[in-house]
């Protein structure tokens, strides 16, 4: 068996290709993958500088064992994307130390093709797409430069491979309209510790700060009519109720002990109505469609009390008239909201639920339990004691993304002492006050604000715009009571961005570009980027079976297996066929010079052909032999042709002879036979 | 000066060899192409065909300084180039050049002597100098080589190879006289005497104007798409082993320029190129199988009549 050798040149370029490929991966390889990763592609250089040996059987055997533990140990399971994808990395490696002939090669090459795709069931945003193409063309051309010889250049192969993408192309969108939207197939279980980001269903001292620090996009939501005004883009999300002293925590929500309230889910994917008659007439109503990104969590976000929910994607309210989906949002969703801003409405509490609305753990934040039996004994309102305390605040307080350290009585600390934080602090202190006050209190968590797009009509919400505020029942409602708009009324108003303006090295990673947002051609560049993503994956990434099926029955008229097969068969067949018609123009016979012409004709008139190794004047010696009596003729058409064609004199040459045959044609009208077939 | 002037000279001088080599227009025309066009002359034939009556008589007519070396197998390079002797008077080496250093070369039998005394000589046509002990001479200019060569089936000749082959821009042959022809021989003079009677035809600088208005022969596209279409075909057909190398297709087109000029033409037609090919490329190329090697001609032939003139 012809076994070939894989060409020095193309290995580089599949080293290349191939860390490409990988590079995308890193973030989410265990670290023991991404070690013998390193020392596999070390050593696999080595072998190419021809230092090294391949490895020896147990050296192959350490590292795959190597790899196996660390993807068993980074994931803890084998089920999922990620062990997978992380498996098929690993054999993709593995199988450079083994890749001494062609066909080896050929197996890494087609190994980067999966490992390319798999990147995309992680993101799937234009970039990611970009990415991936490009990954796909370094490793076609590494697979072209694989059967080239081994002076073959990269610059050919790489044009070469870009025409075969471009030529694919056709296919590829065709493909993509007709191909079956299989959602199962895709819906592979994600690992549940997958980087979950956002806002979680718990609030510990400085969770919300770590939020602020992230330019990534939480969701962005398009309203049909205007925005709202900043101090009214409340974001409702988490309703926490449960305090340990430190961390608050989200109700159980299985347990529902009475008490007004709604818990119901959509159990089909579908729209359902939830309570219109109960929207306080002239509270503010808006129509908007919120497109969530990934957050591995079920939290959604809503502008007060959602009155209908669209969405393909099971979800259901709580009694908290907060909106979960059944599972963790996994990819991009899109959710359909019309939703009131009110407060939530609970005419009565049991007994037992408004216990726990006041409940405090014992023993801790004496001083300000002190403080409100103090202010309570004075015999204020309820209202009046809200006021009171954000007034309180609103005179001393500093607010500030880089708090001090709390201890054991942090809200006492907080109060008294340090008087300085963030909206959490507030939150957090607020409520524990209210409840030290007799008044059903509870933290929510949420986004507050948003950025206004480019066109105007659609917000941007990100990680940064997090936000803690509180709840307080009274007279039958939870009203919303945010002390951080008491203290830092420009966070509400124009943002975090704004109100931390002095001190922008708070917002976190100095590569994102929300940091330079006051730099205003970044920040409009930054916004389109924004935008472009935003049709991308409305148009492409969110291009489902309902969709598909609305497409193709414009285009094609109907879903039959038989005109999809025709759609694709045009699809695939029209740039062959337009190629097969550009071929044949390049390869048109192209018209003969006139002289050419006028020889032509006249060996048809004489009915003596020219052998093809036979110049004009032996041909006219040879005319004039066969047909002697126009010697004189074939002498000056000879000399004619001569000069006409090596002379120069073509013009010139091609008049005369012209002028000549019209002669004879006119003599031979006239009865004359000037030329005589022999 | 007209055509006819400085062609006149042309003229009588091969008006004056052809009363010497009777019968053997084609072959003293393409000659004196050959010495026109600046290219070194190998014609094989049998012995007594005239090929030392056609290299003396070229060198009468054009007043050359003539030499003849015969080439036998134990000839050194020293016997062609020149030797240093010591000079006890002077104390000092002199140089004797060989024959070498002369206008008009006959290298008679040239395939009978060895490989490296055969090199010797060749590097000097190439080169146009010689160097001996370290020292390097130029060669007369004109230096015409008229090399003659025993056809390769006779017992002890070596065999020239491709590349030495490659430096004479032409292979001709002279084959029998014509029954007329012979006739006249055997009626005529002795040649010797005839030689001797031969007057210079051409100078030197006569011989210079030539070669220069060679170069203002035009070659229309036509003529030089012909040109390309019959070396490609040398490099495709199935026939050939090898092809004709672009030096050999500049050679091509520099002698038929030069025998358009001789035709009294200024610009060059087919025709040129169908009568250089045979002499020019046919010892150039190689066709396949055990008998390539003498195929030459023939497949010259098939080249030209397999190519048209006129289009690809």
């Amino acid at each position: 068996m012809l076994i070939e050798q894989i060409p020095r040149n193309s290995q580089l370029w599949l080293f290349f290709a191939l860390l490409w490929a990988l590079a995308p991966h890193t973030s989410h390889l265990p670290v023991w993958v991404l070690g013998a990763g390193a020392v596999i592609l070390i050593w696999r250089w080595q072998i190419y500088l021809g230092r090294w040996a391949m490895p020896g059987r147990l050296i192959k055997t350490l590292l795959v064992l190597v790899c196996a533990f660390g993807i068993w140990r980074g994931y803890g399971s084998w089920r999922g994307v990620e062990p997978m994808t992380g498996l098929l990395l690993v054999g993709m490696l593995l199988k450079l130390l083994e890749m001494r002939h062609r066909r080896d090669a050929l197996l890494v090459v087609f190994l980067g093709y999966f490992a390319a795709a798999a990147q995309l069931l992680f993101a799937q945003l234009i970039f990611e797409t970009l990415y991936c193409t490009l990954t796909f063309w370094w490793l076609l051309t590494a697979q072209q430069l694989l059967f080239s010889g081994p002076t073959a250049g990269v610059k050919p192969a790489l044009r070469r491979s870009g025409v075969m993408l471009l030529q694919a192309l056709p296919v590829m969108v065709a493909l993509f309209l007709v191909l079956p939207r299989t959602g199962p197939l895709w819906a592979m279980p994600m690992q549940n510790h997958a980087a979950r980001t956002g806002i979680s269903d718990s609030m510990s001292p400085g969770d919300v700060v770590d939020l602020t620090k992230s330019g990534k996009l939480a969701f962005r939501v398009n309203f049909d009519g205007a925005v709202p005004p900043p101090e009214a883009r409340y974001w409702r999300g988490i309703v926490l109720s449960e305090f340990d002293g430190r961390t608050w925590r989200a109700r159980n929500y299985d347990f529902n002990p009475g008490g007004r309230g709604v818990d119901r889910s959509n159990q089909a994917p579908s729209s359902w109505r939830l309570l219109p008659e109960a929207a306080r007439q002239g509270a503010p109503r808006y129509r908007y469609q919120v497109l969530m990104e990934p957050s591995h969590r079920t939290w959604l976000f809503t502008l007060g009390v959602p009155l209908s929910v669209e969405s393909n994607k099971r979800w259901s309210i709580t009694i908290d008239q907060t909106v979960r989906t059944l599972l963790p949002i996994a990819d991009r969703q899109r959710f359909e909201f019309y939703t009131v801003d009110m407060p939530v409405v609970a005419e009565q509490l049991h007994p037992f639920v408004q216990r726990h609305y006041l409940s405090l753990p014992p023993r801790v934040n004496p001083r300000t339990r002190a403080l409100a039996d103090q202010w309570r004994a004075t015999g204020l309102s309820k209202q009046a004691l809200i006021a009171r305390f954000e007034n309180m605040i609103q005179e001393r307080f500093i607010y500030t993304l880089q708090p001090p350290a709390l201890g054991e009585h942090s809200v006492d600390e907080f109060l008294f002492q340090t008087q300085q934080g963030f909206c959490e602090h507030f939150a957090s202190s607020f409520v524990f006050f209210a409840r030290a006050a007799g008044i059903p209190a509870r933290v929510v968590t949420g986004y507050q604000g948003g950025e206004l797009g480019l066109a105007g009509d659609y917000l941007l919400v990100h990680q940064m715009d997090a936000h803690a505020w509180a709840e307080v029942w009274i007279n039958g409602e939870w009203l919303r009571v945010d002390p951080t708009a008491a203290v830092a009324p420009s966070r509400i108003r124009s943002g975090l961005r704004a109100a931390m303006q002095n001190n922008a090295d708070l917002l976190g990673d100095p590569l994102s570009l929300m940091r330079y947002s006051h730099i205003n051609w970044l920040n409009q560049a930054r916004l389109q980027w924004e935008e472009v993503n935003y049709r991308w994956q409305s148009m492409v990434v969110g291009f489902d079976g309902d969709r598909q099926s609305a497409v193709l029955e414009k285009l094609l008229g109907g879903m039959e297996p038989w005109r999809i097969g025709v759609f694709l068969l045009l699809a695939a067949g029209a740039p062959l066929a337009l190629l097969a018609l550009w071929l044949a123009w390049c390869n048109r016979s192209e018209p003969l010079p006139p002289l050419l012409r006028l020889l032509r004709r006249i060996e048809r008139k004489t009915g003596i052909e020219r052998a093809p190794g036979e110049p004009v004047g032996q041909y006219f010696a040879r005319v004039e032999r066969l047909l002697p009596e126009q010697t004189r003729l074939w002498q000056q058409f000879s000399a004619l042709f001569e000069r006409g064609l090596y002379d120069d004199k073509n013009a010139e040459a091609v008049r005369l002879i012209k002028a000549q045959l019209a002669r004879i044609k006119r003599q031979s009208a006239g009865g004359e036979k000037p030329i005589n077939s022999p | 000066m007209s055509f006819n002037d400085m062609l006149e000279p042309v003229a009588n001088a091969c008006e004056q060899i052809a009363g010497v080599l009777l019968g053997k227009d084609q072959q003293i025309k393409l000659a004196m192409t050959c010495l026109i066009a600046r290219g070194h002359l190998l014609i094989e034939d049998l012995p007594g065909m005239g090929k030392t009556t056609l290299a003396h008589a070229l060198s009468q007519v054009l007043g050359l300084s003539y030499q003849r070396i015969q080439f036998t197998s134990d000839l050194l390079p020293a016997d062609i180039l020149g030797v240093s002797v010591f000079n006890q008077s002077e104390g000092n080496f002199t140089f004797h050049p060989g024959p070498v250093f002369s206008q008009v070369l006959l290298a008679d039998e040239i395939n009978r002597s060895t490989p490296k005394t055969q090199s010797a000589l060749l590097e000097a046509m190439e080169e146009g100098q010689v160097t001996t002990d370290g020292e390097t001479r130029k060669l007369p200019d004109p230096f015409f080589v008229i090399a003659t060569q025993n056809p390769l089936s006779q017992a002890g000749t070596f065999h020239l190879p491709e590349s030495q082959l490659d430096r004479f821009l032409m292979r001709i042959s002279l084959g029998y006289p014509s029954d007329a022809a012979e006739r006249a021989l055997f009626l005529g003079e002795d040649s010797r005497v005839l030689l001797a009677r031969m007057k210079p035809a051409l100078t030197i600088a006569q011989l210079n104007t030539l070669r220069a208005k060679t170069a203002e022969v035009k070659a229309s596209e036509a003529v030089l798409d012909y040109l390309q279409r019959l070396v490609n075909h040398t490099r495709s057909a199935p026939q050939y082993s090898y092809g004709l190398s672009p030096r050999g297709a500049l050679a091509l087109l520099k002698a038929a320029k030069t025998w358009a000029l001789l035709h009294k033409r200024k610009y060059l037609v087919p025709e040129d190129l169908q009568t250089l090919f045979g002499p020019v490329v046919a010892h150039r190329v190689k066709g396949m199988g055990e008998q390539g090697d003498n195929q030459g001609d023939l497949l010259a032939q098939l080249t030209l009549d397999a190519v048209d003139v006129l289009q690809g």
